[in-house]
């Protein structure tokens, strides 16, 4: 019966545009439309001042000007080149140390006490002695960011080495490995997953307390730098741009950046994959 | 009995009558820095002057200008207190917040310079150093103005921007060679023996040609809704601008008790005294038209630094008559 109903013919397939592929995007575009169509609501009919809650266009006018004039690529620029300087150093110094600690047993007992204790104290609440040691200076941001990331990275390296599954080991040992063969064959290629983890935490960390230290302490430009200074001048379009640019920075910072090294380290080597 | 409920009834009425003055009054708050120019309002509200008028005054201590008008323009406060630069980049911006009194007058940033330099005494000897400065604040504005009036330009020196409270800090790791600040935390840097006043807050204010209106503003609502309320807190700011000028002695004592232990046990009275009546003047509450043109002109150089987007309708920004009508008060 069935074999008489002639096929309807289908509709020409695009490659990551099908039904789920939409459905998908959909889902994903509609909690931000409604955000956007609440903010513009109560932006006009709430009586709040628009100098306070400006508008969407306004806050695109003002992200336009930003654009133009030159300040926003200056402020980007400033911020993403403090938060590379940190992150490359830090996840480093935090890898190896996460490293030595994983699979060193005297460097774990040295080490897990003081990593643990500077653990527990904020960066932001060091700003204090950076400004006195290290001046009020871009040092002394950069060095609260490597502090940070290096104990981010470290902890995490250091838990991942610890869960791997003894048998792994056995069965590299079975295959032959020794030594350096070991580390970069078998130890590091399964502690993986927990490395590139805590990059992404360090990076999510360091961007956080970036633009809280770029208000807080002295640079002339960079994103929290802007946010400080129309926060002063009531520029409250210029914040919400602004606020708007550091997210979007730090979403293609996560989705595209850290993604791809996923990509290009983990998925490679088959030990973990991100449903995306 | 019947005396007896008689003089139940009594008690009843006399109890109501003393507390009516208090039921009736009017619960306000107002948002102030923690910083000196709070001694004002923190003598109107200590020394009754706010009960005076019928009035019960919270007094909200926040960091700085910029907090004290967000938290008006917000509705959560009915008063703010803010510098004159401040109070015109609000009114630019169209916030709904006008400028009703005068707080006090006078400016009070005074520039300190590394020890090391301690024989520059001109701006101009500073170009190319770098100068920490809270950028934002209205002593961040005077500061702008003054260069210009000297023929200096921020480009001349390496500015840079830093909170007032993080200055005696920074001036420990000596890296910066000057920093324009104000009270406390200027004399805690000349104190700890790292810097040494090279330019006095008069100096700034004789060089920017100002008066450093310090405003006290409210609410566009309260005026509309509430005006009397808002004439009777300029009343007791008034009172209050002459407690302080009579009674330097007891001013000094009252606001030693207002700061911290550690700071309140070891301050001497003469720096006390220099921090409230060195720079800051209390005897206006009404706009003198020297202190509306020097708005007029900041506004002007705000503009000119595109700051500001527009000089703001002062006409709109300012209600000159709360002031006026409690200007005698002050004694003045």
């Amino acid at each position: 019966m069935a074999a008489l109903i002639p096929a309807l013919p289908q509709a020409p397939r695009v490659a990551g545009l099908g039904d789920g592929a939409l459905r998908q995007w959909a889902w994903t575009a509609l909690p931000v439309l409604a955000v956007l169509l609440i903010w513009e609501l109560t932006a006009r009919f709430s009586g709040v001042s628009a100098a306070l809650f400006p508008s969407l266009l306004t806050i695109g006018k003002a992200l336009g000007r930003m654009a133009t004039d030159g300040a926003l690529f200056a402020d980007i620029w400033g911020t993403l080149s403090r938060l590379f300087q940190a992150v490359f150093i830090g996840a480093a110094i935090g890898t190896l140390l996460g490293v030595l600690m994983g699979y060193v047993r005297v460097v774990e007992h040295a080490l897990v006490l003081p990593v643990n204790f500077l653990l527990s104290i904020p960066g932001t609440a060091l700003f204090p002695l950076a400004l006195i040691w290290l001046g009020l200076s871009e040092t002394a941001i950069i060095a609260i960011l490597i502090y940070e990331v290096v104990l981010t990275v470290a902890v995490t390296t250091w838990s991942g080495a610890k869960s791997i599954d003894p048998s792994l080991i056995r069965a590299a040992r079975a295959l032959g490995a020794t030594g350096s063969g070991m580390v970069f064959r078998a130890l590091i290629p399964a502690t993986l997953p927990a490395i590139i983890t805590g990059y992404r935490l360090a990076f999510s960390r360091a961007w956080r307390i970036l633009i809280i230290a770029e208000m807080m302490v002295s640079v002339t430009s960079g994103l929290g730098y802007r946010l400080y200074w129309a926060r002063e001048f009531f520029h409250y379009d210029v914040v919400y741009a602004g606020l708007i640019v550091v997210g979007v920075l730090g979403l293609l910072i996560e989705r595209v950046f850290l993604r791809t090294l996923e990509r290009a380290t983990i998925e490679r080597w088959g030990t973990m994959r991100e449903s995306s | 009995m019947m005396i007896q409920r008689s003089a139940f009834m009594l008690f009843g009425i006399c109890a109501a009558l003393a507390v009516s003055p208090a039921a009736a009054q009017d619960k306000v708050t107002v948002a102030s820095a923690t910083a000196v120019t709070a001694v004002p309002v923190l003598i109107a509200a200590e020394k009754g002057f706010f009960r005076q008028e019928g009035l019960a005054v919270e007094v909200k201590r926040l960091a700085g200008g910029n907090e004290t008008i967000n938290a008006l323009a917000a509705n959560t406060v009915e008063f703010a207190e803010s510098s004159h630069a401040q109070f015109i980049s609000a009114a630019a911006k169209g916030l709904p917040t006008v400028g009703i009194s005068l707080v006090s007058r006078g400016f009070f940033g005074k520039m300190i310079a590394a020890t090391r330099h301690a024989s520059l005494t001109e701006l101009k000897d500073y170009k190319g150093k770098r100068i920490g400065i809270q950028a934002g604040t209205g002593v961040y504005t005077v500061f702008l103005m003054t260069l210009e009036k000297q023929g200096l330009d921020a480009k001349d020196f390496v500015i840079t921007n830093m909170r007032v409270n993080d200055m005696p800090a920074v001036m420990q790791s000596d890296q910066i060679d000057a920093v324009v600040a104000w009270e406390p935390q200027a004399k805690r840097i000349v104190e700890s023996g790292r810097g040494k006043e090279v330019i006095a807050a008069q100096r700034f204010e004789q060089m920017a040609d100002i008066t450093y209106p310090f405003i006290l503003l409210t609410h566009e609502r309260i005026l509309k809704e509430r005006r009397d309320v808002a004439q009777r807190y300029v009343n007791g700011m008034a009172r209050a601008q002459k407690y302080i000028r009579d009674n330097r002695k007891e001013t000094i004592a009252f606001y030693r008790s207002t700061l911290s232990p550690d700071v309140r046990t070891t301050v001497p009275d003469a720096e006390l005294e220099d921090q409230i009546y060195g720079a800051s003047r209390y005897d206006r509450v009404e706009f003198a038209a020297l202190d509306l043109a020097d708005l007029k002109r900041t506004a002007e150089f705000l503009a000119s630094q595109k700051t500001i987007d527009k000089v703001p309708d002062f006409d709109r920004a300012i209600d000159l008559s709360v002031g006026r009508a409690a200007q005698p008060l002050t004694g003045n």
